[in-house]
């Protein structure tokens, strides 16, 4: 698994929390939800959406004791994601679904109008850093500053990011002036 | 229109696109992530368990689920089984993937043929008492029209006895059946549940069948898990029997049997390559239980696989479609279903044409090669392989007035430290030729026990203490195993552990060297 520019990923023993650090328990119920909905950006797949928010979040309990110190522990989730999103085959979804039946799971998807849904697809046909960015400014209405802060990159570089990917995905999407959805 | 304004209106509009569909996906997502915050595993986070289906119909129409592909760190060691009481099903919910195990018959199947660029991903011993996602035992049986050249393609009524724990209610309207309470659900065609001592009974009419039919068919059902034949339509005979592992979910009721199986899976080896997965199912099953995978599958047809009667159908439903599957009975015994996602229909039954009977240790020399090329190593299987010849009660004791006891057992391939309490059990094994890991944990929580509770094995020497913010370490008493170095544990947590708390579960061995740690949820609710 590719976690090239990951957080710090040290699993040595816990550390307890700083005072004032959130309890990690409100931290996951509250983040659980966007982290899926951005791995699902990302990947197209439920299971694997499902997987990577897991992972992140584990990988922040593991480090609770320093990212739960963290301004926004939410952004160092995210930025798991996005580094093992990149590098997540949709083959493992595949093979979830070959076996899932007899877990009596059946195929896990998400549902959304085609508007709705050719719009994400067009995000994950952009190139990565763009579709990051555009997941993030989207899903949740970050800042440039925050969506920087998760890439790890400058500010001036999402918004090119940003700049771009919407441009390439008004021409994938066909919308010209005019349009209404 | 200057370049640049217009590139602000074509911004606008993909803005406009982008939040609406941001809150689309917000929503869908839902409920994944409320179920992933207990269901899986719950690690982290409160427990918010998602109802599993405890009657018979359709699955929810998205975001069922999926299996939990937590890494093989796992794979050999012991691994947690937490008991959720969801709606009244008891499923015993795996912390991690199943175990991969040597044993097993010599009559199981490997493949041998397979498309180009595929190659063995895993092999994983599931049931039997091993680490399976949400087991429920159970029969079911189906009445069809005798007189039809395939029954199974008209009107059928099909009566499910699942051992589910009773309580929470199965759900619709409140009728009564044969002096009983009873619900009608008319969600996908129709179905009447009711509550027994112990378990739960659903008789349920495919579509087409209407209400009073199954309303008759359930009067006549009270000695399940068959229908009286007066309570049957005019020329309704059996079709079909089995146990419920016979149905392989598939979006149907969701039931899973307990009989211990293997499961197989070949994938596209080239990431970049063909996207595709094959799993081999083999377990012990009955030539009436082949085609009762039929009542989960919408598309499908009697076929014939390795010159034996099969059922062959479709699943697929997402894109990238097809599905395919196939089931059939070996000579053997093992009622063997061949499942795929992203190869075609003829690809699949090539593959099951092929499966050849495995070479000694093939299976296990593959299981090996998964380990290998998994991630970290599991934690120490040190020390010889535990000889047990019959349950072993390890210690008994009485909380809240009920009482619990701690057993070894050995079951499929597994031997297994299992806590019996309240009229069910948790447990939590590790391959019966492998020597006991140093610290095996399980827990369970669930409605119908008063209280999360920790347990597991370690060896002799060792101390175990658990931690739970707010409260003092808890110090569990340790029970000797007869006759073994061996140490039980039994604690239950105390009353007002915060949900979604977590705790943990910490071993050290005799020379005060941790060798054992457990981080674990307390349940909310």
């Amino acid at each position: 698994m590719d976690t090239a520019g990951e957080p710090v990923l040290d699993p040595g023993p816990e550390a307890p929390p700083p005072a004032g650090a959130p309890w990690f328990g409100d931290f996951a119920r509250a983040e659980r939800r966007s982290l899926v909905a951005f791995a699902w950006s990302l990947t197209g797949d439920l299971g694997a959406a499902e997987d990577l928010a897991q992972e992140a979040l584990e990988a922040a309990w593991r480090q609770w004791g320093r990212v739960g110190g963290y301004d926004r522990p939410g952004t160092w989730a995210r930025r798991v994601v996005a580094n093992r999103a990149a590098g997540r085959s949709r083959r493992s979804g595949r093979e979830r679904r070959a076996n899932g039946r007899w877990f009596g799971r059946g195929d896990a998807v998400v549902t959304l109008d085609p508007p709705d849904d050719e719009f994400w697809t067009a995000v994950r046909g952009l190139p990565a850093r763009q579709a990051q960015a555009v997941a993030l400014h989207y899903l949740e209405d970050r800042s440039v500053a925050d969506i920087a802060a998760v890439l790890g990159c400058a500010e001036a570089t999402v918004r090119v990011h940003l700049h771009r990917g919407r441009l390439a995905l008004a021409r994938t999407l066909g919308l010209t002036e005019g349009d209404e959805r | 229109m200057t370049p640049e304004a217009h590139d602000e209106a074509v911004l606008a509009l993909v803005d406009e696109r982008g939040r609406a569909a941001a809150a689309a996906l917000l929503t869908a997502v839902e409920p994944a992530a409320r179920r992933d915050g207990g269901s899986r595993a719950g690690r982290v986070g409160p427990s918010h368990p998602d109802a599993r289906p405890g009657r018979p119909g359709p699955a929810a129409g998205h975001a069922t689920g999926t299996q939990r592909r937590r890494g093989r760190r796992v794979v050999l060691a012991a691994a947690v089984v937490i008991v959720v009481v969801v709606g009244g099903v008891i499923a015993l919910t795996g912390g991690d993937e199943p175990s991969t195990v040597a044993g097993g018959t010599a009559d199981e199947l490997v493949a041998g043929w397979l498309p180009e660029g595929m190659a063995a991903s895993s092999a994983q011993r599931v049931g039997g008492g091993a680490i399976l996602p949400d087991q429920v035992g159970g029969m079911v049986v189906v009445y069809g029209d005798g007189a039809a050249a395939d029954p199974w393609a008209g009107p059928t009524l099909s009566v499910v006895s699942a051992d589910v724990a009773p309580g929470g209610g199965p759900g619709g309207e409140r009728i009564t059946v044969s002096g009983h309470d009873a619900f009608v659900d008319e969600a996908n065609g129709v179905s009447v549940s009711w509550d027994t001592g112990d378990g739960r009974i659903a008789v349920r009419g495919s579509v087409g069948v209407d209400r009073a039919t199954v309303v008759a068919a359930a009067e006549g059902a009270a000695g399940a898990p068959t229908i009286a034949p007066t309570a049957l339509p005019p020329g309704f005979v059996e079709i079909g029997r089995g146990t419920l592992d016979a149905m392989m979910g598939g979006g149907g009721p969701g039931y899973l049997g307990r009989g211990a199986g293997l499961v197989l899976t070949y994938v596209a080896g080239d990431p970049s390559g063909p996207d595709a997965a094959v799993s081999v199912f083999q377990r012990p099953g009955a030539e009436d239980a082949v085609d009762l995978v039929r009542l989960t599958s919408a598309s499908t047809r009697p076929g014939e696989v390795r010159g034996r009667a099969a059922v062959v159908g479709d699943t697929g439903s997402g894109p990238g479609a097809p599905e395919p599957f196939v089931q059939w009975r070996e000579p053997s015994g093992l009622l063997t279903t061949v499942s795929g996602a992203g190869v075609d229909e003829a690809t699949l039954l090539r593959i099951a044409e092929g499966l050849r009977p495995a070479q000694p240790g093939e299976i296990e020399g593959l299981a090996v090669r998964t380990e290998d090329a998994g991630a970290s190593s599991p934690s120490g299987t040190d020390g010889s392989a535990l000889a047990l010849t019959s349950e072993v009660v390890v210690g008994t004791g009485v909380h809240d007035g009920a009482e619990w006891r701690l057993l070894l057992t050995e079951r499929g391939g597994l031997q297994q430290v299992e806590l019996s309490y309240r009229g069910s059990a948790a447990s939590t094994g590790w391959p019966a030729d492998r020597g006991v890991p140093p610290f095996v944990h399980g827990t369970s929580t669930g409605a119908t026990w008063s209280a999360p509770v920790a347990f597991g094995l370690v060896h002799a020497g060792s101390r175990v203490t658990i931690d739970l913010p707010e409260f003092d370490t808890i110090v569990p008493q340790l029970l000797p195993v007869e006759d073994e170095d061996l140490l039980g544990f039994v604690a239950f947590l105390p009353p007002g552990a915060p949900g979604g708390a977590t705790y943990t579960v910490v071993v050290t061995d005799a020379t005060g060297t941790e060798v054992g740690r457990e981080v674990q949820p307390v349940p909310v609710g």
